[in-house]
């Protein structure tokens, strides 16, 4: 059963990733912290895929998580070219926030 | 302020705990290995995942390739740069050696994983990759050129998409349905698919990168 210590570790990698994405104020942090939680994502999917009996992993997750990369590679392309253009707009790199916070 | 991040640790690390536990404890299943070792000889390919991204979750990879070409488009949508900055021409004669060759062993090693793909890990998304990185290469050492015109430009971004659209519906004049391959030409259109797949993704990859100049209104 050692797929449970991947299984631990990418539930670790996917709570850093959130935890980020919600709590850091910078936008560029956020989107980074999102790809990290991506990648706690796809090492489940793929620590979940070996199967007991045989040796291989089964293909279709390991095909999710192909499809699952290139999707998260073309967002966070358009993230970062939105954040670049929000800089330029505003000169800010973090939503506005209230007052007092 | 002083009280959301712990409650957010809190909240985050009950969501991943739900998740390891749910995964670590479920119901073990067998898998769908069993599944693709039967019928991969259909499929037209010899090794498991490309026949599963290709063949028989074809639309899968469809709508990703789309996904990839919608983000090229909704990058370029976006208003140019107010200011280009004046990029120094890179003089360096260990780049003036080192940029050719490595260009033309990351075009070779893109053809060899695409074709390395029916049989072995590789296919379309690996080789674009590689060749996305070969044009990223040389925007970084000053050496890219123009794309070749507008029009030309975009019908490479595009080209991926329309030849898996294309050859799915032909699939369908045989009567299986749209994106059902008869066994016989699996592999010979599948190979298709996918060198179309190689430019396109690299293309795609690459103008993500760049900013997605060519394909915009500049």
């Amino acid at each position: 059963m050692s797929e449970s210590v991947f299984i631990a570790a990418g539930a670790a990698v996917f709570l850093i990733g959130l935890y980020g994405l919600f709590a850091l104020p910078d936008l560029l942090r956020k989107i980074v912290a999102a790809n990290i939680a991506t990648g706690g994502v796809f090492l489940i999917l793929l620590a979940a895929a070996r199967t007991a009996e045989q040796q291989t992993a089964d293909p279709v997750p390991q095909a999710l998580v192909l499809t699952g990369i290139v999707i998260s590679v073309s967002l966070t392309a358009f993230a970062l070219s939105l954040l670049r253009r929000l800089v330029e707009l505003t000169g800010s790199d973090r939503l506005d926030e209230g007052e007092g916070e | 302020m002083s009280l959301l991040r712990p409650v957010l640790a809190v909240l985050a690390g009950l969501s991943a705990a739900l998740i390891a536990a749910v995964t670590l404890r479920g119901p073990r299943h067998a898998g769908l290995d069993a599944a693709v070792t039967r019928t991969l000889e259909a499929s037209g390919v010899e090794h498991g995942v490309t026949a599963v991204l290709l063949n028989f979750r074809s639309l899968d990879t469809l709508l990703e390739v789309a996904v990839l070409l919608v983000a090229v488009v909704a990058a370029a949508a976006l208003p140019a740069t107010g200011e280009r900055r004046e990029r120094q021409p890179v003089e360096n004669p260990m780049v003036d050696w080192l940029v050719p060759r490595l260009v033309i062993f990351a075009v070779l090693m893109a053809a060899y994983l695409f074709w390395a793909g029916s049989t072995r890990s590789g296919g379309a998304f690996q080789g674009g990759t590689v060749l996305a990185a070969a044009g990223i290469l040389l925007l970084l050492a000053s050496r890219w050129r123009q794309p070749p015109g507008r029009l030309l430009w975009r019908a490479l971004l595009s080209l991926g998409l329309i030849a898996f659209l294309g050859f799915g519906l032909i699939a369908a004049l045989f009567g299986g349905g749209v994106l059902v391959y008869p066994p016989a030409m699996a592999g010979a259109l599948i190979l298709a698919i996918e060198l179309a797949l190689t430019l396109s993704i690299g293309a795609c990859l690459f103008a993500l990168v760049s900013g997605a100049r060519g394909a915009g209104d500049e």
